[in-house]
C-alpha cells in the first residue's frame, strides 16, 4: 500500500473512532439511565391517610427513577427559590420534616421520582392552560403541557384520557377526595391497569388494609 | 521585538503572568464572608447536582459543568468563600496566560502579547467575576484555550491539538452554550484550510473533531442527571426545553436581581454599563465595563478581520471571526443579556486592540498601553472591595455616580 494510501486510512480511522466514541458514550448513558430505575412486575394498591405517607411507602419499597402520575387538586412541587439559603442545599445534612407540601419535592430529590404527570380534570383544562401559559418553560403540543420545575424536573400536565401505558411503569398517586373530578369510572380503570403501574397509592383519609 | 527573542524565556514569563493575575484575583477574596451574587443558588446546586443530579436551585437550563467544578473546589478548599470562588480565580488567571501565549502564536509580537495580556490582567469586569462563581469565566477560559489549540492545529497539522481543541470546546459548551456561536467560524476556517491541503477527508476529519468530541464531553457532564433514571429521549426533550426556556426569558424571570447589570450588547462598547455599591466606609463593589478601553474594541476587531481576510492569514482570521461571531449572536438575541456575558469577547477584543496598536500607533503603542493600564489599575480597589482614600478617589467616584446612577 502506498504512503498516500496509509494517510487516507489514518484519517478514516480517526473519523470512525470519534464517531464510535460518541455512540459508545450515548449507549453508556442510556444504559446508565435505564439501570437507575427500579420497578416491579407486580401490581399493588396501597391506602394512606396522609399524602406524605406516600413518600415513606416509596422509600420502603425502594423504587427509583420513576414517573409519578398525580391525580388531585393540590399538586405541590415546592419551588426551591422559596426556601431559605440553608434549606436550598438539601444535601448539607439538614433533614426536612416531611409534609404534604414537600413530599413530592423530596421524592424528586431522593431520585424516587424523575418526572411528574399532573392529571388535570377535563373541566379545568382550559383554565390550567391559561394559568400556565406565561411561564418561561411552557410548551404545549395541544394535548399536553410541558413545564420544567426549577430543579430540572419535567412536569407534564395532561388529561386522564391522554395517559398511555408503557414499559416504563408509573407510580400513581390519587387524592381520594378528588376522584369525582376525574370521573370514578376513569379512575377505577387507571387503578386496575396493571400495564400502567406497579404501585398505586390512594389517599383515603382513613387507614385501611392494603390490597394487591 | 519578535517572539524569537521571547521563546528563550517563555516559561518563566508565563509563570510570572499567572502569578500576577492570580494575586490580583485572589487578594482579599475572603472579604465577603457571605454568599454574594448568585452564590446562594450556585453553591447549593453544586452539592445537589453532584450528589443527586438535581439541577436546582440555580437555573436548571444552565449546563452543569460549573456545578461539578464548584463541588470539587469546595471539597479541596472548604465550604467557604475561597472554596466558592477558587474555580474562577484559577481559570481567570489562566486565561491571561493563554491569551498571552495566543498573541505570541498568532502575531509573533511581544507588543501585541503584552498589550492583550495587560488589558485582560487588569480588566475590572474580568477581575470582578474572576472573584465570583459565575460560569462565564471558566467558559471563557476553555473557549480561549480551544482557539489556541485550533491555531496550533493550523500551524502544525497535528491531530493532538485538534483533539484537545474539541475537548476544550466541549468543556466551554458544558459551562455556557456561547461557544456554539463561534463553532461555525472555527469549522469554516480550519475546515477550509484542511480541505485545501488534504481534500474532503481532511475537512471531514476537522468536522469530526469539532462536532463529535464537544458533544461527547457535553453528554458526559450529564451523567449525574442520567443516574436519576432518565433516558436519551428524555435528555433530548430536556435540552430542547432548556433551549426554549433560555430564549424566552424576560427580565422578570430572574429571581436574583441584586447584581443584575443589564445593557443591550450593542451598547457594551459605547456607554458605561454597570452598578456599584458602597460596602464599607471607604470601600466599594464595582461591576463595570471598562469603557475607555472597550471603546477601541469593535473598530480594532473590524480592522483585524479586514486585514486577516485581505492577507489570507487564517490564524488571525480565527481571532476576528471568534469575536464577531459571538458578538453578532449576542446582538441578535431577543432575551436579556447581562454585561458579564461580554467576558467571552474580551480576550479576542484585547488581541485586536493589541494588533491595532502595533500596526497603527507603532512606537506610541506602549504609551497607549500605559495610559489604559493606569486607568484600569485605578479601578482595581473599587472592584476588589479594598478601602480607598476618599480624598484621592472622590473625583472618580463622582464620575461613576454620574454615569451609573
Amino acid at each position: 500500500m502506498s504512503f498516500r494510501g496509509k494517510q487516507i486510512d489514518r484519517r478514516l480511522y480517526e473519523i470512525t473512532g470519534l464517531v464510535l466514541l460518541f455512540l459508545l458514550i450515548l449507549s453508556g448513558v442510556a444504559f446508565l439511565g435505564g439501570g437507575s430505575r427500579k420497578q416491579f412486575n407486580t401490581h399493588r394498591v396501597y391506602r394512606v391517610d396522609k399524602p406524605e405517607k406516600a413518600l415513606y411507602l416509596w422509600r420502603k419499597l425502594g423504587v427509583r427513577g420513576r414517573t409519578v402520575v398525580f391525580l388531585g387538586q393540590v399538586f405541590t412541587l415546592k419551588e426551591l427559590s422559596s426556601l431559605t439559603a440553608p434549606e436550598k442545599n438539601i444535601n448539607a445534612g439538614r433533614s426536612f420534616k416531611v409534609s404534604k407540601e414537600n413530599f413530592l419535592l423530596l421524592a424528586s430529590y431522593e431520585k424516587i421520582a424523575r418526572k411528574f404527570y399532573r392529571v388535570v380534570p377535563d373541566r379545568h383544562w382550559a383554565r390550567v392552560k391559561k394559568r400556565l401559559a406565561p411561564l418561561d418553560s411552557y410548551y404545549s403540543n395541544g394535548r399536553q403541557i410541558f413545564l420544567t420545575h426549577e430543579g430540572g424536573i419535567p412536569i407534564i400536565f395532561t388529561r386522564l384520557r391522554d395517559i398511555r401505558a408503557s414499559s416504563d411503569k408509573a407510580l400513581i398517586f390519587i387524592e381520594g377526595s378528588d376522584i369525582k373530578d376525574y370521573g370514578a369510572a376513569g379512575v377505577r380503570k387507571l387503578i386496575n391497569n396493571r400495564k400502567m403501574s406497579d404501585v398505586v397509592i390512594l389517599r383515603t383519609g382513613t387507614k385501611k388494609r392494603n390490597r394487591q | 521585538m519578535t517572539a524569537g527573542l521571547l521563546k528563550k524565556n517563555i516559561t518563566w514569563l508565563y509563570v510570572a503572568v499567572f502569578f500576577f493575575a492570580f494575586i490580583i484575583r485572589f487578594y482579599s477574596l475572603g472579604a465577603f464572608q457571605v454568599y454574594s451574587g448568585d452564590e446562594d443558588i450556585q453553591i447549593p446546586t453544586a452539592y445537589n447536582y453532584t450528589a443527586k443530579g438535581f439541577l436546582g436551585p440555580d437555573n436548571w437550563f444552565h449546563p452543569p459543568l460549573q456545578d461539578l467544578l464548584l463541588y470539587g473546589s469546595i471539597k479541596i478548599f472548604g465550604d467557604n468563600p475561597v472554596g466558592w470562588r477558587m474555580v474562577n480565580v484559577f481559570f481567570g488567571s489562566a486565561a491571561v496566560v493563554v491569551l498571552f501565549a495566543l498573541a505570541v502564536l498568532v502575531f509573533d509580537s511581544l507588543l501585541v502579547a503584552v498589550t492583550a495580556g495587560m488589558l485582560l490582567l487588569l480588566d475590572p469586569l474580568h477581575i470582578f467575576f474572576s472573584r465570583s462563581s459565575m460560569q462565564e469565566i471558566p467558559a471563557g477560559f476553555f473557549l480561549l484555550a480551544a482557539v489556541y489549540c485550533l491555531v496550533k492545529t493550523l500551524k502544525t497539522r497535528q491531530s493532538g491539538y485538534l483533539f484537545v481543541a474539541g475537548v476544550l470546546l466541549g468543556l466551554s459548551i458544558s459551562e455556557k452554550w456561547y461557544a456554539l456561536m463561534m463553532l461555525p467560524a472555527a469549522l469554516a476556517v480550519i475546515g477550509f484550510d484542511f480541505w485545501k491541503k488534504q481534500g474532503a477527508l481532511g475537512a471531514l476529519r476537522v468536522a469530526a473533531y469539532l462536532l463529535a468530541l464537544p458533544l461527547t464531553i457535553y453528554v458526559l457532564v450529564f451523567i449525574p442527571w442520567f443516574m436519576r433514571g432518565y433516558s436519551l429521549t428524555e435528555w433530548l426533550q430536556f435540552e430542547m426545553n432548556a433551549f426554549w426556556t433560555a430564549n424566552h426569558m424576560t427580565l422578570a424571570s430572574f429571581a436574583n436581581k441584586r447584581l443584575i447589570v443589564v445593557g443591550k450588547p450593542i451598547t457594551w462598547f459605547f456607554k458605561f454599563v454597570g452598578v456599584y455599591h458602597r460596602i464599607g466606609p471607604s470601600s466599594y463593589m464595582l461591576v463595570l465595563n471598562n469603557l475607555p478601553v472597550w471603546l477601541f474594541m469593535p473598530s480594532a476587531a473590524a480592522y483585524l478581520a479586514y486585514r486577516s481576510i485581505k492577507e489570507k492569514k487564517a490564524a488571525a482570521m480565527m481571532i476576528g471571526l471568534s469575536f464577531w461571531s459571538i458578538y453578532l449572536s449576542f446582538i441578535l438575541m431577543s432575551r436579556p443579556l447581562f454585561i458579564y456575558s461580554s467576558i467571552l469577547l474580551l480576550p479576542f477584543g484585547f488581541l485586536a486592540i493589541g494588533y491595532g496598536a502595533q500596526e497603527l500607533l507603532k512606537k506610541n503603542a506602549y504609551l497607549f498601553l500605559a495610559v489604559l493600564s493606569l486607568w484600569s489599575l485605578a479601578l482595581y480597589p473599587l472592584v476588589a472591595g479594598i478601602g480607598v482614600p476618599r480624598v484621592i478617589y472622590a473625583p472618580l467616584i463622582g464620575f461613576l455616580e454620574n454615569f451609573l446612577g
